[in-house]
């Protein structure tokens, strides 16, 4: 009767322990999606500036009981800004003699690249992986860089890089019909949004769901 | 006295559990609820670092061909890659590596074990390939039979098709022509009687009528039977060549089946070899622990306008059109990315490089070898896109790109040279 009770006591603990985890299965396992269309397509976009961001990725795990885990990397980022030719259109093009009015596309984000092999792990600020070291796991490493890359998306805008770009896409140009016999003269349409290769891409997928 | 038994029972119960519960939680046995916060499991988020521009370069590039895709790659390929780049330095330089051997081995270690075993596996391999050459041969050979043996068929069934139309034909020409000669012998039944009545009757005139259109009926008569006779030697002609065909091809057959048989019975053992080499290899490299990224993202190609000079471009301008020729460099691969995300919006969040397969505790793998899987997802992308034909893609869509772009300004005749192989297109703008 005494182990009868001992048993049915344990099977309470673990029903309740189990609960719990599977409360964080269902976290931890949100729905992605994971099914990526390949796709060959044709483009049209003059990058003309880019720009090395450095970036470092640290975390700490606070564990009240055991000792705190720490993550260190230095990362960085490659973002290269120009316009899409397609979006030009004969509108913008005003010719005069061999003077020409061009009034071009706003500048946009025309490919956003964060490396892998950018980031550099700083072991000496690292937790080295041990048995109750706490460190971060490979998951949770990938869930940094995706933090990271996040947060430099979001302050893209800060870094001024359509300014630029608009500057060297007007020399670009200037160059190539310069060198055409052509007396050049650069505008850009302004927008309000610095769209990006991403948005672009995200739209297929957002408008499939 | 009984209550604090069970109470005390239920404290120890309650404390082994906790223990095993942190052990579990530490080791990642176990997923374990947002209560396990104590123990540091829960989300961690990266903190709020500064952004530094380190570098502005001023580039130009005209990005012609998009591809994006899905691959995979896992620790085997990584090593693989790994191993490939440690033997290429080796007979490049010799054994230069010095202490950085050392930290390649911390990075990858179970890079020494591979290098180890690896005249073993270059044996297999040496083996492997020995095989694979001989049973190319053999399969070339195959191949080239039954590509004669195939054009042979064709040309048989060809023949047998003739045979069979002409059968048909001479059968029915022979039919008709003898229903033709049945109905003119009748006639000249009829007119033979005819003649003898008028004979009798002493009708001089009418009986020489008679055996003029007699004779007519003759002649008809011995022409068809010409005709006959042509139908059946065509049809003896075409007999005698279709089985001479029939020979030949029966011959080709033999030889074909028998060198078949061979190929199949070469290709079984083939087979059974790669299985084993396989397996032999898997066996000598295994490793105990496994890791598999799938990778999405994308790769860019096209024309590196970066050092654009004025002498690029020639423009000839005659009383009537404006010539210009454009001299580039072929388009290139320009960019390849797996990042972190390969989308992320309110909507739709898909992961750039995501674990697909994870065995061994986190502690068994070391950044370097994390890195290096990705790295291979890398390569594989940009190989798929070669494959997929991205530069093609590129070299037509840039061409049309800047044609175009020139054609704005009221440009005519427009020519893309390539500055390495003096190629070119033209392209002339109508009116």
């Amino acid at each position: 009767m005494k182990l009868h009770k001992m048993l049915s006591q344990i099977a309470v603990l673990l029903i309740f322990f189990i609960c719990l985890s599977s409360c964080s299965l269902f976290d931890k396992n949100k729905s992605k999606r994971s099914e990526v269309v390949t796709k060959l397509k044709s483009s049209a976009k003059l990058a003309s500036v880019e720009y090395v961001i450095t970036k470092v990725v640290k975390a700490e795990k606070v564990r009240p009981i055991l000792k705190n885990s720490y993550f260190f990397a230095h990362t960085e980022a490659y973002i290269k800004a120009g316009i899409d030719l397609d979006k030009l259109k004969e509108d913008d093009v005003e010719v005069e003699g061999n003077r020409v009015k061009l009034h071009l596309p706003p500048i946009e984000i025309i490919n956003f690249s964060y490396p892998v092999d950018s980031f550099r792990l700083v072991d000496k600020y690292t937790t080295k992986p041990g048995i109750f070291a706490g460190a971060f796991t490979l998951e949770e490493r990938d869930e940094l860089y995706k933090q990271g890359e996040t947060s430099i998306r979001e302050n893209i805008k800060e870094l001024n890089i359509v300014e630029t770009a608009e500057k060297n896409t007007r020399n670009l140009i200037q160059k190539l019909l310069e060198a055409s016999g052509f007396e050049v003269y650069v505008t850009f349409r302004k927008s309000e949004e610095l769209s990006s290769d991403h948005d672009e891409l995200a739209k297929d997928y957002d408008d499939k769901e | 006295m009984l209550l604090f038994r069970k109470l005390w029972f239920i404290i120890v119960l309650v404390a082994v559990l906790g223990i095993g519960f942190v052990v579990a939680g530490e080791m990642n046995w176990l997923p374990l609820p947002k209560i396990s916060n104590l123990f540091g499991k829960s989300e961690v988020k990266i903190a709020d670092t500064p952004l530094e521009v380190k570098e502005v370069k001023d580039i130009g590039e005209l990005i012609c061909a998009e591809f994006y895709g899905e691959v995979y790659a896992d620790l085997n390929d990584a090593y693989r890659a790994v191993f490939e780049e440690y033997k290429q330095h080796i007979e490049t330089y010799g054994d230069t590596l010095g202490i950085y051997r050392d930290s390649m081995f911390t990075d990858f270690p179970l890079l020494k074990n591979m290098i180890d075993k690896r005249k073993d596996i270059e044996e297999l391999n040496k083996e492997f390939q020995k095989k694979s050459e001989e049973f190319k041969a053999i399969s070339n050979e195959y191949l080239t039979k039954k590509a004669v043996y195939d054009s042979i068929r064709t040309v048989y069934d060809s023949v047998m098709v003739a045979y069979k139309k002409g059968q048909e034909e001479y059968i029915e020409n022979k039919r008709n022509f003898n229903i033709a000669i049945d109905e003119l012998r009748d006639k000249e039944r009829d007119f033979s009687r005819q003649i003898r009545k008028l004979k009798r009757r002493n009708k001089e005139d009418e009986v020489e009528q008679m055996q003029e259109s007699k004779a007519n009926i003759e002649d008809n008569i011995k022409q068809y039977i010409d005709l006959l006779n042509e139908n059946l030697d065509r049809w003896q002609a075409t007999q005698k060549s279709t089985n001479e065909m029939k020979e030949v091809y029966k011959r080709y057959e033999r030889e074909y089946n028998r060198i078949k048989n061979e190929y199949d019975r070469k290709k079984d053992g083939f087979n059974n070899f790669k299985e084993d080499y396989e397996e032999e290899i898997e066996e000598r490299t295994s490793m105990d622990k496994k890791l598999v990224y799938i990778g999405r993202g994308w790769v860019k190609a096209g024309f590196d306008l970066t050092n654009f000079e004025p002498d690029d471009i020639e423009v000839n301008k005659s009383s009537d059109t404006t010539n210009l020729i454009l001299h580039v460099n072929r388009p290139k691969i320009l960019v390849t990315d797996i990042n972190p995300w390969f989308i992320k919006t309110k909507k739709t969040e898909i992961e750039g490089y995501e674990i697909f397969m994870k065995k061994g505790s986190d502690r068994k793998f070391t950044n370097a070898e994390q890195v290096k899987v990705k790295s291979v997802c890398k390569d594989k992308l940009r190989e798929e896109a070669v494959r997929k034909g991205i530069l093609n893609n590129a070299e037509t869509s840039g061409e049309e790109t800047l044609i175009q772009f020139f054609q704005l300004f009221g440009i005519e005749n427009i020519t893309i040279k390539y500055k390495e192989d003096n190629n070119t297109k033209l392209a002339k703008q109508d009116g």
